[in-house]
């Protein structure tokens, strides 16, 4: 590890080591206010390009989102907070957003930020095309009306539009960076808590303290280094070491290895992230509905989380648990008991007209940890209800394939979660979605999921959802199994980091090191 | 060249799936919105007009731009190949000198326990892939010598002591099983070339034997064990790939295997277009070193 050497650094040392010396005696929040020191972190993936705006893998967001700031951002329980918008007026009609900007936030080029850069950055984010493109779809217009305020028009009420612009992706960008490098893959400028000072693809993004960052606490590390190590053991070996300051651990005996280690902690996330089972009800018999309840009811899903994901994640429902202003307690759900319920799935199998044994097959791709192991539980557990599961693995590629062609019986995959149900309802289930790989066409859901997507009055809103996801259980379409978690293995003196249930590291920024103070 | 730049760009469009919905993943899109994203990375063209940009580009040293990030193949792979390079040659200096020199030692202690020593360990070294013999590594090295950096690789001009230290322990993982093949055939020749009669005239005439075993035995047993060498740095470079993920090295290997995975047609193109070249070049490079060892090889 390096430690910066500057004068301003040795000054705010000094002027730390006074505060702290004074308020120590066994106080955490004294110590919080420690600022210094580098953080080297152990990345499994590197960013598949660096620009907000284009780059579409989610491990480009792990390594933008330090030098990034949006309108809005979201928390750890995904609530939707200001950032660059300091207060914000939506219409009567919920066709008009207004956001009222910070003032004086400079990018890290020194010129500050004005309304007219988040236009330049939203209608940039529009053309570039692509899945995040394509939630702006109902934008009709985005309008500086003064150098503080901007005010977004929609063509109709898209109840979810805030946290749409709550997530990373929705970046403000500087339109002269854009031009002077062509795109923002490889170079960044941004208003957020670093700055950037070097990338080398495939090996690592250094980034430095953004000194004028409107929060003036924040941030407390001088430098973040993140490496990209894609190997388990070498990342392990490194924390080991003391190269590495913070980790992710994928397998689940790794980190048990690691937590026997002294001098360094661990956490585990639960993510929003879910397994379940895409049915297509094209084709028999997965077009009966009777036949998706027995799967449904007949699946234990604590079993598939203690045998195929280490023990770690919690049986799910039509919405993740981590979801928890929205999701339904499990006992509130059909067919989603807390155990399986054999009986019921025979019962449902035979009603059906499918008393006698039958095979379905599933896909799964070894791209996940999870998926190929959760495929295996589960055909164990559908043989006791008479259902033979053929498990054909292929790769990533020809599976979304698949996917997209509504060319399969099932698949076993996961799917990514966001802080809106409507997420979860209207993009993968009503009839007119691209994102409805089972094909469901059903006139309840789409009624509801539209309802859900216009209104945003939250009791109303709610009521909606609770009705929706009783009538996803019943139809069956797509069968939840569980969420998934992520672990972090780290330094005992890494401080302040919170996981993310979007699985986003957007509190590394926040981290502060125990003997930086000292 | 013409026909292998043919059959690259026809393989990676042949491999199932897109592009496209490969960057789209699970996630809603229409195919609308799909097309726009086809046609703003030029992949709405026929594959003729296509490939027809894409053999002008390289004529004219432009790979063109990378489908997943935009920035320049050519530039990406610039980038990437040093690292190959140095562990490729790393591998090769490491195994060459290992498995020459054992090779010997094997031979002329032939039947003592030096050779049944060296024999077995040389099978080991083959039967093990270099990943898995990298990993072991990795972890022993964590455990005995910390003060070898594991991970953050920096280029030799950068750095030499640190990226030497870097690199290391999968130049070895990599050696080793060159190192194995290359004793072995070493052992042989040099066994072969001992019983012959001109051997046994030198040492006739009075040769002391080192320079025996210099000047006639070695001279004459290298050529199989340069072949060796030369199909071997195939093998090595197919081992790299593996090993720069178990190590982290951000060289050719990892660029090619993210780059299949994400069905980024440019990068694999190029990258494929570059390995195939370097193993005529080694071809040749192998003839012309043939004649250095034996001036009866004729070029030509």
């Amino acid at each position: 590890m390096k430690r910066g050497t500057s004068m301003k650094f040795n000054k705010r040392l000094l002027v730390c080591a006074a505060i702290c010396s004074a308020l120590t005696a066994g106080s955490a929040s004294a110590q919080e206010m420690c600022h210094g020191g580098t953080l080297s972190a152990g990345y499994i993936a590197d960013a598949v390009g660096l620009d907000p705006h284009l780059s579409t893998a989610l491990n480009s967001e792990l390594m933008f989102q330090f030098v990034y700031s949006g309108l809005l951002k979201t928390d750890n329980t995904m609530a939707v907070q200001p950032d660059l918008a300091e207060h914000w007026d939506i219409s009567e009609d919920g066709l008009a957003y207004t956001f009222h900007l910070r003032d004086g936030v400079e990018f890290h080029n020194g010129r500050e930020m004005t309304a007219d850069d988040v236009v330049y950055s939203f209608e940039r984010i529009i053309s570039a095309g692509g899945a995040f493109s394509a939630r702006f779809s109902d934008v009709e217009s985005i309008e500086a009306v003064d150098d503080l305020t901007v005010t977004f028009t929609l063509s109709r009420p898209f109840a979810p539009f805030l946290s749409v612009l709550a997530t990373t992706k929705s970046a403000i960008v500087p339109k002269e960076a854009v031009e002077e490098h062509g795109d923002l893959q490889t170079h960044m400028v941004g208003t957020g808590p670093f700055k950037f000072v070097e990338y080398r693809p495939g090996t690592s993004l250094i980034l430095e303290r953004n000194e004028d960052y409107y929060d003036e606490t924040r941030p407390y590390l001088d430098r973040m280094e993140i490496n990209v190590i894609p190997d388990e053991i070498s990342r392990i070996t490194g924390l080991r070491t003391g190269e590495l300051d913070f980790i992710q651990v994928t397998d689940p005996l790794s980190l048990q290895l690691v937590e026997s280690d002294s001098g360094i902690k661990t956490d585990v996330v639960s993510l929003l992230r879910r397994n379940l089972m895409v049915l297509n009800v094209n084709q028999a018999p997965l077009d009966n509905e009777l036949v998706r309840q027995a799967i449904t009811v007949g699946i234990d899903r604590q079993e598939v989380v203690s045998l195929a994901l280490g023990g770690s994640g919690e049986p799910s429902g039509p919405f993740p648990s981590g979801l928890a202003a929205w999701a339904l307690p499990l006992d509130e759900v059909p067919f989603y008991n807390d155990a399986p319920d054999i009986e019921q799935a025979k019962a449902l199998l035979a009603e059906a007209g499918y008393s006698d044994e039958f095979t379905i097959t599933t896909y799964a791709a070894p791209q996940y940890a999870s998926h190929i192991p959760v495929a295996e539980v589960l055909q164990q557990q559908l043989a006791r209800i008479g259902i033979t599961l053929n498990i054909e693995v292929i790769e990533w590629g020809v599976l979304l394939d698949h996917w997209r062609n509504n060319t399969f019986e099932t698949i076993t995959m996961t799917y990514a979660g966001r802080s809106d149900p409507y997420f979860y309802t209207f993009e993968r289930l009503h009839s007119s979605s691209p994102g409805n790989a089972s094909r469901v066409s059903d006139a309840e859901i789409d009624r509801l999921s539209e309802e859900g997507m216009t209104i945003s009055n939250p009791e109303d809103r709610r009521e909606i959802y609770n009705a929706l996801q009783v009538r996803m259980a019943e139809v069956g379409a797509l069968v939840y199994i569980a969420t998934e978690t992520e672990q972090f293995a780290m330094q005992s003196n890494v401080n302040g980091y919170v996981g993310m249930p979007s699985g986003g590291r957007n509190y590394l920024a926040e981290v502060w090191l125990e003997d930086s103070c000292k | 060249m013409l026909v292998v730049s043919l059959i690259v760009f026809s393989a990676v469009r042949l491999i199932p799936g897109d592009a496209v919905d490969i960057m789209f993943q699970a996630e809603a899109g229409s195919s609308e919105q799909r097309d726009v994203l086809r046609q703003r990375l030029g992949l709405d063209r026929p594959w003729y007009v296509q490939y027809g940009s894409w053999l002008g580009g390289i004529l004219t040293g432009n790979f063109g731009a990378s489908l997943r990030t935009g920035m320049d193949v050519g530039g990406e792979i610039f980038r990437a190949f040093p690292v190959t390079l140095e562990l490729v040659m790393l591998g090769t200096i490491i195994g060459s000198a290992l498995g020459i020199v054992l090779g010997i030692v094997a031979a002329t202690n032939r039947g003592r326990w030096l050779d049944w020593l060296i024999q077995p360990v040389g099978l080991v070294g083959l039967s093990i892939p270099n990943f898995w013999l990298g990993s072991l590594m990795l972890l022993a090295a964590g455990l005995y010598f910390p003060q070898l950096h594991v991970v953050g690789f920096v280029p030799f001009s950068e750095d030499p002591l640190r990226n030497l230290s870097v690199m290391i322990l999968p130049s070895l993982a990599l050696g080793l099983t060159l190192g194995s093949a290359v004793m072995r055939m070493t052992r042989t020749s040099v066994l072969e070339v001992m019983s012959q009669d001109f051997v046994r005239t030198a040492r006739a005439k009075g040769m002391l034997e080192p320079s025996v075993l210099w000047r006639h035995i070695l001279r004459n047993s290298l050529i199989p064990v340069i072949t060796v060498i030369t199909i071997q740095i195939g093998v090595l470079i197919g081992g790299s790939i593996v090993l720069e993920r178990v190590f982290a090295l951000p060289g050719l290997g990892r660029l090619l295997v993210t780059a299949i995975g994400e069905r980024d047609y440019p990068m694999v193109q190029g990258i494929t277009l570059l390995i195939t070249f370097i193993f005529v070049m080694i071809n040749l490079l192998t003839d012309i070193l043939y004649r250095v060892l034996d001036p009866r090889v004729k070029l030509g």
